[in-house]
């Protein structure tokens, strides 16, 4: 191999990349769907209808009784008032996940009885923990930062001809050639939207891997005692006094922030926080104003408005699109999911390029079960996910973390299966079963979503549901042609 | 792209010895180097960026993360690789100098 710039960068692409790549398409996959997590909580609700009647902010109160259980078991409870996103009210609370959500109805105040569900913010969490809390984090911030020297090392490699492969995309030619143009298409067009994804992404996390504090005082700070540790966990639930009338404050609120701009209302044990909507624009500022919980005083008004808050606030802004319309959600889902396309034909690539000459050896069976588990069994686990949230039964204790254990074991399973087939010499094969069996799972989404929601017709306005049921529709048909073609 | 596939048939033939072990050194150099200089970016951060602690800290991360693959491909992409990692140390000095400002 001949050491200049170009194999020298050409190498740290591919071993940095498929090293990075198998994490990073599960997070471009998530953050994918994350970018619909209310739109995916609905679908994983069917019992709430698509539509709903305008907001009363005099319904509010009628939230109270489920927000002081929430409060008296120790949670920090937040309701989310009707968006176009969402026209339902909900009470929300973290469970250390995800954001596990009760509906209300928005004029009458009425509890819909929903099914409790890990919801779609569980793809959120998967997306920048991989549900393993700080450790996770850590682990996608470095992968971030692999991210960004991939992407460079890419531009350095294919700087000639950027241009002219745009436009190249043989899919019938031999298959390397096919998988590289893919590569390409995949991830040239929407290369801006990688680097500031990735950019924008590392630096909402930086705190794990740049603490600002050196890291053997960090190191020093795990071994130090909590002096909270000695508390039981009954001595810290608060007692929780009647809550105030919420609708005053609501507009007293918005005599701050402005007409509608409230989205959630944070309780906390010694204040209440109306906070402006993330819709609101570009910068997402948490600006909140707060009031006392035992008596509604105004308490004070939290907006930081320096030029380096604005533009963390922009980062955070453009990363998280809570701010956009529909289109602008759509086109950041197509770039995601082109992202991950980029990612899984890149370690395709990676392993025809190797077979020839490391096909029989251990780490490139390894190399390639991880792959099958990493690609076509993250996607299986996420279909699964779907399908347990519409077949586990209603009135199941723990539903939502039953959702949760369907997507690992089956996340588990299929890349137990990748791995055994690869290392008796079947990887052909483990391929081939698992595309197939993710192509069947997301072609009969539909008939699931219909089988199993009350109230269906087949001409109605589009929905979330429908969305979801077309997406799936066409990943099954990829999945399906990509297997038939291997 | 059309040369990738050409390259491939020419390292192929040529039969010269991977240089793979070598560039496995050069590219953990790099990374140490690189995260060196971004460690210190943020840890002086507070002593010569704008406004409170809290807007220092994030103008320091928000530069260590730009900064980090670009010195990381310096470093490694350079032909004498002695030449990448003493510009890159030269960025590492600079950044750790940074912690003898007081503000």
């Amino acid at each position: 191999m001949q050491d200049n710039l170009r194999t020298r960068m050409g190498w740290l692409h591919a071993w940095i990349g498929f090293a990075a790549g198998l994490l990073l398409f599960c997070v471009f996959a998530t953050g994918s769907l994350a970018v619909f997590d209310t739109e995916l909580t609905r679908w994983l609700q069917p019992e709430v209808p698509p539509q709903a009647a305008p907001f009363s902010a005099q319904v509010l109160d009628r939230t109270l009784p489920t927000v002081r259980d929430l409060l008296q078991q120790g949670e920090k409870p937040f309701i989310t008032l009707p968006s176009m996103r969402d026209p339902f009210m909900r009470v929300q609370h973290h469970d250390g996940y995800e954001f596990l959500n009760v509906p209300f109805n928005p004029q009458t105040g009425e509890q819909i009885a929903a099914r409790k569900t890990a919801g779609g913010t569980f793809f959120y969490d998967l997306h920048y923990t991989m549900r393993t809390g700080l450790y996770g984090e850590t682990i996608i911030a470095v992968a971030g930062l692999a991210l960004l020297v991939t992407l460079g090392s890419g531009i350095i490699i294919h700087l000639k001809g950027l241009i002219p492969d745009l436009l190249l995309l043989r899919p019938f030619a031999a298959r390397l050639r096919a998988w590289l143009d893919v590569h390409v298409v995949a991830g040239v067009p929407f290369l801006p939207f990688a680097i500031m994804m990735a950019y924008t992404g590392t630096f909402i996390r930086a705190r794990t891997i740049f603490p600002p504090v050196s890291y053997i005082a960090s190191f020093e700070t795990l071994f130090t005692p909590s002096s909270h540790s000695d508390v039981s966990a009954e001595e810290e639930k608060p007692s929780v006094s009647p809550l105030p009338s919420l609708p005053p404050l609501l507009s007293q609120a918005e005599q701050t922030l402005g007409d509608k701009q409230v989205g959630q209302i944070l309780f906390l044990t010694d204040s209440m926080l109306f906070t402006r909507t993330d819709m609101s624009g570009p910068l997402l500022t948490r600006e909140h104003v707060d009031f006392s919980p035992v008596d509604g005083h105004f308490l004070r008004h939290v907006l930081l408005p320096t030029p380096v808050t604005h533009t963390q606030q922009l980062m955070e802004g453009i990363h998280y699109a809570r701010w956009t319309g529909s289109g602008l959600r759509w086109m950041y889902f197509l770039s995601g999911v082109m992202g991950a396309v980029m990612f899984a034909s890149g370690s395709v690539i990676f392993l025809m390029k190797r077979r020839k000459q490391s096909g029989g050896r251990i780490m490139f069976r390894l190399a390639e079960g991880l792959a099958i588990g990493s690609i076509p069994g993250f996607l299986l686990a996420t279909l699964a996910f779907l399908w347990a949230n519409r077949l586990l039964p209603v009135s199941l204790a723990s539903r939502p973390l039953a959702e949760v254990h369907s997507f690992f074991v089956v996340w588990g399973v299929s890349a137990i299966a990748g791995l055994l087939l690869c290392f008796y010499g079947r990887s052909r094969q483990g391929w081939k079963i698992e595309l197939s069996v993710l192509g069947a799972l997301s072609v009969f989404l539909t008939p699931l979503d219909l089988l199993t929601r009350s109230g269906v017709s087949i001409l109605h306005a589009p929905t979330v549901f429908a969305a979801t049921d077309l997406c799936a529709l066409v990943l099954g048909l990829v999945s399906l042609q990509v297997a038939r073609r291997l | 792209m059309s040369s990738y596939g050409a390259s491939t048939r020419k390292a192929v033939r040529q039969r010269t010895p991977s240089p793979t072990p070598k560039w496995i050194g050069r590219g953990v150099l790099s990374l140490v180097l690189a995260w060196i200089f971004a460690h210190f970016v943020t840890l002086g951060s507070p002593h010569w960026g704008p406004g409170t602690r809290h807007d220092a800290v994030i103008f320091g991360q928000m530069i260590a993360i730009g900064l980090f693959p670009i010195l990381f491909l310096i470093a490694f992409g350079t032909k004498n690789p002695v030449r990448g990692a003493v510009f890159v140390g030269i960025a590492c000095i600079a950044a750790a100098s940074g912690l003898l400002f007081e503000r």
